[in-house]
């Protein structure tokens, strides 16, 4: 691994690959209750985390001494930690994710995918309720299985996961080089504050000396809502936090995560933030590994539900034009006419038209959603949110580290 | 923690801002609504000129909103509080004593809307109004000063005394026990105003930031009771607003549970109606809206044809100049010059002729009326007119059927036998002749005169009314001259005789049940018994 070329910093891109080495501080884990096993692995290089039902148990049960040097192969999630994939000890024992079993299951998903397709086409074409719903259930499967496999093949050919696994072969080559520089991060400082209140503002700052995660569902059948509760011991008090188990962490590949988790083990310093008016801890700081967490629930103004609202304008601002469009070139193809100027100009037209109608109908129904969101929130408006935001972003930038916090919900 | 500190934030004018985007759009749509109104109202010349000067002035206000906000944002605000008041670099000494009054608000991000920030507008005693906004491009790094200052103002002009609002939050400086006088450099440049900064002690300090030289481990393990204490009173009061917090959340699920129970059993009941009952159970759920109109219908008919009925009767008289011993039980009527839509649905067929109906009576009957024949149990009207046939002053109307005869109607064959309706318009007896020899209408006149001549005969009626003019006298010469006239062609009008009714209405035919009469075109059944209408026919 000896190499003339000055290290690089690690990239600041979100998604970003990296390799670095650095001597490991703290090795913790928090399993969750019938879900998945997170590992934190704290060095100083930074944070980094991984699911440990990827990796093989024997080999992670031997452990990693205090201030051992690894080599570890990661990419870099939003707020300046990273996800780990794949890790090297200095005796030659390697962490990393057994390879795929499978590797000619989405080829052959991909090649079969028509079958079902033309099972559907092949079936009598009289009408009856018991050929229709057949024709439908072939074609579902059919698509389910191209949507499934082309995302595995995305996955497969994702850039970072490449770069990820050659990293990998290269170290075990002998080849890897130069490694990135690691940041010098300073361990976040406490809050000056007394634990009590603080106008309005609830603080309590202590070790956490138990912490239990239970997957809950309340309800039964369609109408359970099931979510992650987080039971913590602090200070000698029993606090408790909520999160939607309905993430897709478990699900989809590790190398498209960006967000890191919810991470709490018992011996974290951490700095419990809640509102006196409704006594939810909305705000938890984890001086063990710089990250800031924070919930905005019950707030006028959360991501989630921006995402949600800007996501469906942005449907709609892209779909009826689509259609728009898809109509017009259908009507080019039936007549047998390549389009002429006129048509380019009736095209532009009527996109134009479409998204005059769509912004009209979004802004009349955004402003009817805002007054109605304003009606409804000025009563709530005793949640405020930004004084714990402001603890949340300046405790960050006091450690040197990026003004990121991680929303749960 | 009793001050917060030296604030430092960025400021800005969200509310001119703001300001310059309602004058932008609000500007554009007044312009929209008032300059056609202008170009319609002025000339071309003083139109242009007030477009002109009108689209001038709403770029220019909206220029002025945004330069101003524009120049506004970014500037960098240090405040520091005193006993009296606080001090800020933009807006200088600020006594509270001052403050007439003051509202806060909350801006928001146009897009990102968790980029949100109390704002504060204080109204002091000389008119001033002082505007406080966070420029949200520094929302991660202020956001601590600025919420600190905000809260800390406001506390005290609620008449908080500085002690009272120890428990406000502190600056980003003083949240990590760093002092005023840390940061010199960020004094503000005209730190006129007296105040008087209390450094921050805070209050749980760690022991490497704890002035403990001068204490003795006595004092020392008091402090670390002391402390322990509040740790442990504070967690516990959290602890128990957070189990509360809990008991609440799941409160709320067991809430929220049932109303999913209800609407996850209402659901499929819904489809399970939808999809299977077409009876009771679904018209008293989801009643068809044609199930009124079902009864609705006939009725309305009935009410219209009521209506219809007296009006034709005011219209006074019919002639009929036709067969004297035929027993087709003939009869003119007089029917509006109407064409309503027919979609082949019999109920909403029924509701358009009664509105049809409706709509001539209320409208003057301007369209008309048109004369028709009963006959057997069916009525055969005129042609429709798109022009309205109103009488005219001076102008008489003939109106002339050909009916076939019932036995040619009967045969395997009907439709080579028409049924022929023509009218004749004329000011002097004397040019029915010509009026005639120049009609050429769904058949020509030597092949009606033809047909006329056949067997068996076709029923021959020439009608009018009073309504267009016509007296007894005026038919008898009109007759006389037509009979003259078909002599001339060789059609035999000897068994032909006038009859008088007193009015155009349709009568209840006695042989509504006679077989073999069948309606097409202009032609319907007039029995009371049937009352589906058929194109351009009214009962």
């Amino acid at each position: 691994m000896s190499s003339s070329k000055p290290a690089q910093p690690i990239p600041e891109r979100t998604g970003a690959v990296f390799f670095v080495r650095v001597a490991c501080r703290e090795l913790k884990q928090m399993s969750i209750d019938n879900g998945m096993s997170i590992g934190r692995l704290c060095t100083d290089g930074g944070v980094f985390f991984f699911d440990r039902d990827r990796f093989d148990n024997t080999t992670l049960g031997r452990g990693l001494r205090d201030n051992e040097q690894v080599t570890i192969g990661a990419h870099r999630l939003a707020d300046g930690s990273a996800w780990l994939h794949w890790l090297a000890r200095s005796n030659g024992d390697i962490w990393a994710p057994e390879a795929d079993r499978r590797p000619w299951l989405v080829p052959l998903a991909l090649l079969l995918s028509p079958l079902p397709v033309f099972a559907a086409l092949a079936l009598p074409t009289a009408v009856n309720i018991f050929v229709v719903l057949l024709q439908i259930a072939l074609c579902s499967v059919a698509g389910f299985t191209v949507l499934w496999a082309v995302y595995r093949l995305v996955v497969q050919l994702h850039p970072g996961r490449r770069k990820v696994a050659g990293g990998l072969q290269a170290f075990r080559a002998g080849e890897l080089a130069p490694l990135h520089e690691p940041p010098a991060l300073r361990s976040p400082d406490k809050l000056q504050l007394a634990d009590g209140l603080h106008g309005g503002l609830g603080v309590l700052q202590d070790t956490l000396t138990g912490v239990a995660v239970a997957f809950r569902t309340y309800g039964s059948g369609r109408t359970s809502y099931s979510v992650h509760e987080y039971r913590l011991a602090c200070a000698g008090e029993l606090f408790s936090l909520r999160t939607g188990a309905w993430e897709l962490r478990r699900f989809i590949d590790p190398i498209l995560i960006r967000r890191a988790p919810l991470f709490l083990a018992a011996g974290d310093h951490v700095s419990l933030l809640s509102l006196v008016v409704d006594g939810e801890v909305r705000g938890l700081l984890n001086g063990n590994d710089g990250l800031a967490h924070v919930t905005y629930k019950g707030t006028g103004n959360t991501p989630i539900a921006r995402r949600f609202v800007l996501g469906i304008a942005a449907f709609f601002m892209v779909v009826l034009p689509a259609m728009g469009i898809s109509f017009e070139i259908y009507d080019w193809y039936a007549r047998g006419v390549g389009p002429d100027y006129w048509d380019w100009v009736g095209l532009l037209r009527l996109n134009v038209g479409m998204l005059l109608i769509v912004t009209l109908i979004l802004s009349g129904l955004g402003l009817i959603g805002a007054l109605v969101h304003y009606v409804y929130m000025r009563r709530r408006t005793d949640r405020p949110i930004e004084k714990i935001l402001g603890i949340a972003f300046a405790w960050r930038q006091r450690a040197g580290r990026s003004p990121v916090i991680n929303e749960f919900s | 923690m009793t001050s917060p500190g030296l604030l430092t934030y960025h400021h800005d004018r969200a509310d001119l801002r703001g300001m310059s985007v309602l004058t932008f759009v609000g500007g554009l749509v007044l312009l929209a609504i008032a300059l056609p109104i202008v170009h319609n109202k002025a000339s071309g010349l003083t139109a242009l000129g007030v477009a002109g000067v009108a689209v001038a002035a709403w770029l220019l206000s909206w220029g002025i909103c945004g330069y101003r906000a524009r120049a506004a944002r970014g500037r960098e605000d240090v405040v520091r509080f005193g006993d009296a008041g606080f001090e800020s670099r933009l807006f200088g000494p600020i006594a509270f004593s001052d403050v007439r009054s003051y509202s806060t608000g909350r801006d928001a991000h146009l897009f990102y809307w968790e980029v949100s920030a109390p704002s504060l507008t204080l109204r002091l005693a000389d008119g001033r109004r002082l505007r406080f906004h966070l420029d949200a491009r520094h929302y991660r790094q202020d956001l601590q000063d600025y919420v600190a200052f905000i809260d800390t103002a406001c506390a005290r002009l609620r008449g908080e005394n500085p002690a009272a609002t120890a428990g406000t939050l502190p600056g980003a400086a003083a949240l990590f026990g760093e002092t005023v006088s840390a940061a010199p450099t960020e004094r503000p440049d005209r730190a006129s105003y007296s105040t008087r900064v209390t450094p921050p002690k805070p209050a749980d300090s760690s022991p490497d930031t704890t002035p403990h030289k001068h204490r003795n481990r006595g004092a020392t393990a008091r402090d670390e009771s002391t402390r322990g204490d509040r740790r442990a009173s504070a967690a516990s009061t959290m602890s128990r607003a957070n189990r509360s917090a809990d008991r609440r959340f799941r409160e709320q699920m067991v809430r929220h549970r049932k109303w999913a129970v209800l609407a996850i059993v209402l659901l499929p009941l819904s489809y399970s109606i939808r999809a299977c009952d077409s009876g009771p159970i679904k018209s008293m759920i989801a009643p068809s809206p044609f199930e009124d109109m079902k009864e609705y219908a006939p009725k309305a008919l009935e009410r219209s044809t009521s209506l219809l009925q007296h009006a034709v009767a005011e219209q006074g008289p019919v002639y009929m100049w036709g067969p004297a011993d035929d027993d087709r039980q003939l009869k003119p009527l007089l029917a509006p010059n109407v064409n309503a839509r027919q979609i082949g649905i019999d109920m909403l067929d029924t509701m358009n002729t009664a509105g049809s109906i409706r709509d001539f009576l209320m409208g003057g009957e301007a369209e008309g009326y048109r004369m028709g024949l009963q006959h057997d149990d069916t009525a055969t009207l005129s042609s429709y007119s798109q022009i309205s046939l109103r009488p005219v002053d001076g102008e008489r109307t003939l109106s002339f059927f050909l009916l076939p005869a019932p036995e040619a109607s009967n045969s395997e064959r009907p439709s080579k036998l028409p049924q022929v309706h023509w009218r004749i318009r004329y000011r002097q007896v004397a040019d029915i002749p010509d009026k005639l020899d120049a009609f050429n209408g769904q058949l020509p006149m030597p092949i009606i005169t033809r047909w006329l001549k056949m067997t068996p005969r076709p029923s021959l009626v020439v009608t009018a009314s009073r309504y267009q003019g016509m007296t007894d006298d005026e038919f008898q010469a009109a007759i006389e001259a037509v009979t003259r006239d078909f002599q001339r062609r060789g059609i035999d009008t000897d068994d032909f005789e006038i009859q008088r009714f007193e009015n155009g209405t349709v009568t209840n035919a006695q042989a509504a049940d006679r077989p073999g009469s069948q309606a097409s075109g202009n032609t319907a059944k007039t029995g009371a018994a049937d009352r589906r209408p058929e194109p351009d026919v009214v009962q």
